[in-house]
């Protein structure tokens, strides 16, 4: 009976040092450290990056420049792992709920709706970004980039690219694309069963620009969340929806659940439109091969939201300084000019392209111009700041309440 | 030299600990798990909560989704299930069993290698309405246009996903009914039946088919539980609403609105409530069989 009783408090024991996490918890307040020290203490460290890993040509940016390089300079191993917004924020109120104190997720790319919701369980460390020396490069006089969902981002999270809607046709079946809502409608019910929206963070993204057209335009929903406006305004956008609901894809009876399988429709000819948060993401996508050469962008004549994506650490990382570390190269000219290319990536930099030198000025001028997308100059114009995250949250309830379910 | 007093306390001790093991390993997570959940549903837990509340499970019981998702996740699970035993049963009584021991016998543990979320992958790239079927079908001037083509992956009636689950069921029935139908000697029954004068129908209605779904009893049900919680698979060829109860509960947990997720939690107690329940059932009914 010994025997059974000592394995039983093994086993007991076993378990309940599973769920003690009191390890090592390293607290770095940044401002009592140079950007030496921090450097010195991030080398021969481990980071963990949790990032989305749905487009190889991202992840081939990671893992053949950003990985390399931030080993070979300053001694830190980046390990990536997958994982976007909302499972990010599982993972780390799940770590809160079991009191966990080092987290398993050193660093992560968030959008605004995660930034809100990592705010809301206070997983973010900082204030950290005034500490990073490449961040006296980054263009925060740009709203786009200094407000996140309307919120100020305050050093939480740092930029790391900056991207506006736009929407992907057929050039071959749409020599001239809707460029208004009339002129949508009017399209659409000429065309069934050619056009959705996906129901994801880009079809709201695309929902949420045609509130802000319905409203009356740039600014019209700016600010805190307005209920008496969302409720008056989207009113009108379901009616919208609704109307041209009938002529849409398998004739609005379902919506496909995420953009990539739009995009994939769109290639076999199922589809003659798709979109993209990603106005470089076209060229991207055509060299890739992913998209046929007939893919053209183009965004509405009332606009389309442009947005960034940052750059986190979390709050209970005992990486903090190898985190700010890498952050600090990802915005680095090198990493950001790599970025941009339509062959790499396409991603908009952060950067204030006037504070560089000549030569890395004249080497961001020099980035072949796309052929499949809108010029970003000229885009820029119709650009729509983000909304407050409630009217996401909003929408994607309702879409499926007043659309989808209807 | 163990003395048969002995003996019976080591096998005590045995059974002590493999109840033990059981309680510690299983039942106790489980537990645990279900507690949580019940105890996050009703706001009493969670770094949001702010303490009890009837508001998430009320608003999901006022709403009509849980229950069209259990009913949607159960019409599937008994579709697929129903097809796929249909098809396994009659290859197996067609070919006598001897499909697992031709030269083609490999041929059914293909489909079995393949994880859900390949094979669901497949089933939309054959069956979407600009796949291979859909091509085939205007190649031979079946169809004048692709868009023609009917609706079956994403589809209101779940066909996909229908088909995807048959695609992997019925190879793994195929097997499995196999073996039975060699190790139940279901072949010489038969013959002892029909030299008795029985017609091959009945033959297969009186023996053959009763004799593999009885002894096949436990694994068709964990089967259709197993269908009945799917995810990738709806995920993919699935519709939006109604959604089947798995992909239902990841997008209460994993959405824009934190506040969703007690609702999740009541859900995937709904869940586990719901395939106990069935569990019970048919425990109930075979003890009662039985004796």
């Amino acid at each position: 009976m010994k025997k059974f009783t000592s394995l039983l408090l093994v086993t007991i024991s076993l378990l309940l040092n599973a769920c003690n996490n009191n390890n090592r918890i390293t607290e770095i307040d940044p401002s009592q450290f140079s950007w030496n020290e921090i450097v010195r203490q991030a080398k021969g460290e481990k980071v963990n990056f949790m990032m989305w890993q749905g487009d190889p040509q991202i992840n081939k940016y990671i893992n053949s420049f950003i990985i390399p390089r931030v080993k070979k300079e300053y001694g830190i191993t980046l390990k990536t792992s997958a994982g976007q917004g909302n499972q990010l924020v599982s993972i780390l109120m799940g770590e809160k709920e079991a009191v966990k104190t080092n987290s398993e997720i050193d660093m992560c790319w968030i959008n605004g709706e995660t930034f809100y919701q990592l705010k809301q369980i206070d997983a973010l460390f900082g204030p950290f970004v005034s500490k990073l020396p490449n961040a006296a490069l980054i263009n925060f006089d740009n709203p786009f980039i200094k407000y996140d969902f309307q919120t100020p981002v305050d050093g939480m999270e740092c930029p790391w690219g900056n991207v506006q809607l736009c929407i992907i046709y057929n050039k071959d079946k749409v020599p001239v694309p809707p460029k208004n809502m009339n002129e949508l409608e009017n399209y659409v019910i000429q065309h069934p069963g050619k056009f959705t929206i996906p129901n994801d963070f880009t079809g709201l993204t695309f929902l949420k620009s045609l509130l802000i057209d319905i409203a009356g335009g740039r600014g019209s929903l700016a600010g805190p969340f307005d209920e008496a406006k969302y409720k008056n305004y989207s009113a009108l956008l379901w009616q919208y929806i609704n109307r041209i609901k009938p002529y849409l894809w398998k004739s609005g009876k379902t919506f496909p659940n995420a953009v990539a399988s739009m995009h994939q429709m769109f290639s076999q000819g199922e589809l003659y439109f798709t979109m993209s948060n990603n106005d470089g993401e076209v060229d991207n996508k055509v060299a890739e091969g992913t998209l046929p050469p007939f893919a053209h962008s183009y965004v509405l004549d009332a606009g389309t939201i442009q947005n960034s994506h940052y750059l986190g650490i979390t709050k209970n990382s005992n990486q903090k300084a190898a985190a700010m570390v890498v952050i600090n190269f990802m915005v680095s000219p090198q990493a950001q000019l790599e970025k941009q290319k339509s062959t790499v990536w396409g991603d908009g930099t952060v950067l204030d392209v006037n504070k560089l030198s000549v030569a890395q000025q004249a080497v961001f001028n020099s980035l072949q111009t796309r052929q499949y997308g809108p010029d970003r100059a000229a885009i820029q114009p119709k650009a729509l700041m983000e909304l407050a995250p409630e009217y996401m949250i909003r929408l994607n309830d309702d879409f499926r309440k007043y659309v989808i379910e209807q | 030299m163990m003395t048969l007093e002995n003996m019976l306390l080591n096998n005590k001790k045995a059974s002590f600990l493999g109840i033990l093991c059981f309680m510690l390993l299983v039942v106790l997570p489980f537990a645990g798990s279900l507690i949580y959940a019940i105890l996050y549903s009703f706001g009493l837990t969670g770094i949001l909560s702010k303490g009890f509340t009837t508001t998430h499970v009320s608003g999901l019981l006022n709403n009509k989704e849980m229950f069209f998702s259990l009913f949607y996740s159960f019409y599937i699970a008994i579709c697929s299930m129903f097809i796929s035993l249909l098809l396994a049963i009659a290859s197996v009584l067609f070919f006598k069993a001897s499909i697992t021991k031709s030269k083609w016998s490999v041929f059914p543990y293909l489909p079995l290698a393949l994880p859900a979320i390949v094979t669901a992958f497949i089933s939309l790239q054959v069956f979407n309405k600009t796949g291979v079927v859909s091509r085939m079908f205007y190649q031979i001037h079946i169809i004048s246009d692709l868009s023609q083509f009917p609706d079956m992956v994403n589809d209101k009636l779940g066909v996909g996903i229908i088909i995807t689950h048959v695609l992997m069921a019925t190879p793994f029935f195929l097997i499995f009914f196999s073996n039975m139908y060699e190790a139940e000697n279901v072949k010489a029954l038969s013959s002892v039946a029909k030299s008795l004068g029985a017609s091959s129908i009945k033959i297969a209605e009186k023996i053959a088919i009763p004799l593999l779904l009885k002894n096949g009893l436990n694994t068709i049900l964990l089967y259709l539980i197993f269908v009945f919680g799917s995810y990738e698979i709806p995920l993919i060829l699935g519709q939006q609403s109604p959604q089947m109860i798995s992909v239902l509960i990841v997008r209460k947990m994993q959405r824009y609105n934190l506040m969703d997720i007690p609702q999740g939690y009541f859900l995937s107690l709904v869940y586990s409530i719901a395939v106990i329940l069935l569990l019970a059932v048919f425990l109930k009914s075979k003890k009662q069989a039985v004796s």
